[in-house]
């Protein structure tokens, strides 16, 4: 199924698993928990994901086309030698990840202009 | 990243404990998943005996009893929506081919009809059947066209719309037809039924110009394009012919490759009913 001309606003708001998830695939293919490592740095530990979590977004991103998945192999700077599946962004899925992000950031500069932020406050 | 794995007893006893948990989610997801849940909830396990010793295992538990229970709940209530999304869908692909097999005979007689045969001369077998097949299979069609909405999310509400008002024009055309005797009433009820049908058929040719540039079928994007295509077949059949032999031709040749085209669009819409396209 062609899904490259879906409009990704149908998906916005992204829930913050898979804006997260989405985020950790913006600069490369990565196995669920490379993902779940990466989700833990990003957010400070503030978006803590199980197995449970990571694989159910990852299932419905796969159904909406938002990642797919590029192959199995060994990561090599793991030890474990068993094969971990990769997954990387689709066009659809990178277009989403922009729109969402935009969509946020213009949620923080409302947020600037009304100086709700600290930083804001600081200038007062 | 982490390292070898540790030949730790707590280690082993949490995998198999959560290899045993992982039973709880739906099979399919766990034939998908279960494999790469355990890997990585292994992974994390290595990683908290390494950072936070036996006891920031406690803390690893808690988290994902907690993440269990609920991707559990959210994964068997995902599976009923998706089970019944999947029947209605493959019903409307089902629905589609018998309104196409139900309309062609009907639609054929009616053009005839029109300048041969008056309509209410139908009233012995089989022309009752025929008749009553061609009245109701539109609403079959509105069915159907509801199954394409919920597995091809394109052309906004289109396809709802040309549905809803389309089949309660029909249903209340169809039903005021049959059971009001009155001539003038029944003639007025027979254009609202028509009315109907020509409103479903343009919202599935307008659906049929949309999946024809977005292409959400696996295959033969064209077929809504062409089954939806009985109003503009009249305009043509209009302009293009100048006899009624030949114009009653074009009508009934469109008609058949129309019904071609709802079979095999009905064929692939059931056929394609499991694989549906998750909101993620």
């Amino acid at each position: 199924m062609t899904h490259t001309l879906q409009n990704p606003e149908e998906f916005l708001p992204l829930t913050p698993a898979v804006f997260n998830i989405l985020l950790a695939l913006a600069d490369g293919e990565k196995h669920g928990y490379g993902i779940m490592l990466e989700v833990e740095a990003n957010t400070k530990e503030q978006v803590l994901m199980g197995p449970g979590t990571l694989y159910g977004s990852i299932k419905r991103m796969l159904q909406a086309d938002l990642i797919e998945e590029s192959d199995e192999r060994v990561d090599p700077e793991m030890d474990d030698p068993r094969r971990r599946a990769y997954y990387r962004l689709t066009d659809l899925g990178r277009r989403t990840l922009r729109m969402e992000a935009e969509r946020l950031a213009s949620q923080v500069k409302l947020a600037k202009i009304k100086k709700i932020l600290a930083t804001d406050f600081s200038r007062v | 990243m982490i390292s070898k794995p540790l030949n730790n007893p707590i280690i082993t006893v949490s995998i198999k404990v959560y290899q045993a948990l992982l039973l709880a989610y739906p099979t399919k997801f766990q034939q998908e998943y279960g494999s790469q849940m355990a890997q990585v909830f292994q992974d994390c396990c290595l990683r908290t005996v390494r950072q936070g010793g036996t006891n920031g295992m406690l803390k690893l538990w808690a988290v994902t009893l907690f993440d269990l229970l609920q991707s559990v709940i959210s994964e068997h209530m995902q599976k009923e929506t998706d089970m019944n999304k999947d029947d209605f869908v493959r019903l409307g692909g089902w629905l589609l081919m018998a309104s196409a097999v139900a309309f062609l005979p009907g639609a054929i007689g009616m053009i005839l009809s029109e300048t041969r045969y008056a309509i209410r001369s139908w009233d012995s077998f089989p022309f009752n059947v025929v008749a009553f097949a061609v009245f109701w299979a539109p609403v079959l069609l509105a069915v159907g066209m509801l199954g394409l909405r919920a597995r091809y999310k394109i052309g906004g509400g289109v396809l709802l719309f040309g549905a809803v008002v389309g089949g309660l024009l029909v249903i209340v055309g169809t039903l005021v037809q049959f059971l009001t005797p009155h001539y003038s009433v029944s003639e007025t009820y027979y254009g609202v039924w028509l009315g109907g049908v020509f409103l479903l058929y343009v919202c599935l040719f307008i659906f049929g110009i949309l999946a024809l540039i977005q292409k959400p079928l696996p295959r033969w994007n064209a077929l809504p394009l062409i089954a939806g295509g009985v109003p503009l077949l009249r305009l043509l059949a209009g302009i293009t012919t100048s006899s009624l032999e030949a114009s009653l031709l074009v009508i009934i040749a469109g008609y058949i490759i129309m019904t071609i085209a709802m079979i095999l669009l009905g064929y692939i819409l059931q056929a394609d009913a499991s694989q549906n396209t998750a909101s993620a």
